[in-house]
């Protein structure tokens, strides 16, 4: 074997190989003249084909390049967003529809997720108008909030600034109208002293039926109630209504 | 580029002769050194890479041209052609009638050991570099040169060639038709 390469590399073979050696020194020979005839017209080809790969191949392979990238990317997004959309179905966090076809998608793969009511505790999705479902406050005057008190509120709130607007009583007689609406009859604001004896807020009805008054004629929802509150030394459940993060007030 | 084509042009050429037959060995030549300009831009690496990328290119053009099953005809050399080599100069005569009768003797080998001693030979590649061309290992490669050269040999001592008579034979007394 390695007489076989040194033959086949032009090199000093053993004896027996002289007639192989002449063999391969045949092949070796360097280029004739009739194989080297053509030159000048296949070098000229050559450079010339150099030249247009220079040119053609380089826009031509940028294209290329972006596809794939592109192609990746899209890849790359659309495994990401399965693996999201995967574990929030897992989660029981999808919204209702959401959370309902995943799991008919990933049931089919043999992979369980709950359903859309399975983590709503008392709150079970009911399809169609939400405004059916229990304990969800539509919008408008007649709202209730979630615990079901239909005596605060936004609605509350909103008849008050209504009456306000509304009401052909000026000064201190619209003050003591809308005090006396916004309290549920339990302000006096408004009234003489003396018929305001019986409640510790009497005293301050005077400057508050006025306040009210006024700032319920400016038609602000919030302000006219909310001062309805302060002038019933709290008494009022006006203020509690219209502020809505302070469902606890009066 | 001139010296590279002078050096390999030949190389690629005889290869091809044994692969194909001469009537297909010239033009097909021309269609490697296309595509090699067309693909240069994706090659990288030294001379020796260089002529390996280029015989693997001719080894392609062989198979994508279906021509192999025509590999082991020998071109009978025509009048034409024997009247030009007469008319070149005496040693290059020579040379290239000694050159027509090697490359006649390593084609009627059979192919896969033609091949390899082509490429061991013509493109001056090692057992490794060839095996990587011929999608063969380094072992396999060296089982077929030496089943090729011994086959070689044998044919030659039959014929009673020596190398004090390998002028003569590979010389013009050579008969040139297969």
């Amino acid at each position: 074997m390695r007489n076989d390469d040194r033959v086949l590399d032009g090199l000093p073979a053993g004896d027996g190989a002289e007639s192989l050696a002449s063999l391969m020194d045949a092949l070796r020979i360097p280029g004739l003249d009739h194989e080297l005839s053509d030159q000048a017209q296949s070098v000229a080809a050559f450079t010339a084909a150099l030249d247009a790969a220079d040119t053609v191949d380089r826009p031509r392979r940028a294209p290329v390049r972006s596809r794939r990238s592109r192609f990746a990317l899209t890849l790359a997004l659309s495994g990401a967003a399965l693996v999201a959309t995967s574990g929030l179905a897992y989660a029981g966090a999808l919204p209702g529809a959401a959370q309902d076809t995943a799991k008919g998608v990933l049931a089919g793969l043999g992979v369980t997720v709950p359903g859309p009511n399975q983590h709503a505790r008392t709150h079970p999705d009911s399809r169609g108008n939400s405004a059916a479902a229990p304990g969800h406050a539509a919008t408008g005057a007649a709202g209730t909030d979630a615990t079901g008190d239909t005596s605060s509120g936004k609605g509350k709130g909103a008849a008050i600034s209504t009456l306000a607007r509304t009401t052909t009583a000026t000064g201190r007689d619209k003050g003591a109208v809308i005090s006396a609406a916004a309290s549920g009859g339990k302000s006096h604001a408004g009234n003489s002293p003396g018929k305001a004896s019986s409640h510790q807020s009497a005293g301050t009805s005077d400057q508050g039926g006025t306040g009210t008054a006024d700032g319920a004629s400016g038609g602000h929802d919030s302000h006219g109630s909310s001062t309805a509150q302060a002038a019933s030394n709290g008494h009022s459940s006006a203020g509690s209504g219209n502020a809505g993060s302070h469902p606890a007030a009066h | 580029m001139t010296l590279l084509w002078r050096e390999l042009h030949p190389r690629i050429l005889r290869y091809l002769r044994v692969a194909v037959g001469d009537s297909e060995a010239e033009d097909l030549t021309s269609e490697v050194w296309l595509e090699a300009a067309r693909g240069l831009g994706r090659f990288d690496g030294d001379e020796a890479a260089f002529r390996a990328w280029v015989f693997t290119i001719a080894r392609r053009r062989v198979i994508d041209t279906g021509r192999k099953a025509q590999r082991r005809r020998t071109d009978p050399m025509s009048p034409e052609q024997i009247e030009r080599a007469r008319n070149d100069a005496p040693d290059d005569v020579e040379a290239r009638l000694a050159l027509d009768a090697a490359l006649r003797r390593v084609a009627r080998l059979p192919r896969d050991q033609a091949e390899v001693v082509a490429l061991r030979v013509l493109a001056g590649l090692n057992a490794e570099q060839v095996a990587v061309i011929v999608g063969k290992s380094a072992g396999a490669v060296r089982v077929l040169q030496h089943r090729a050269l011994r086959r070689l040999a044998d044919e030659l001592a039959a014929e009673g060639v020596t190398r004090q008579t390998g002028g003569a034979i590979f010389g013009v007394d050579e008969p040139l038709t297969a």
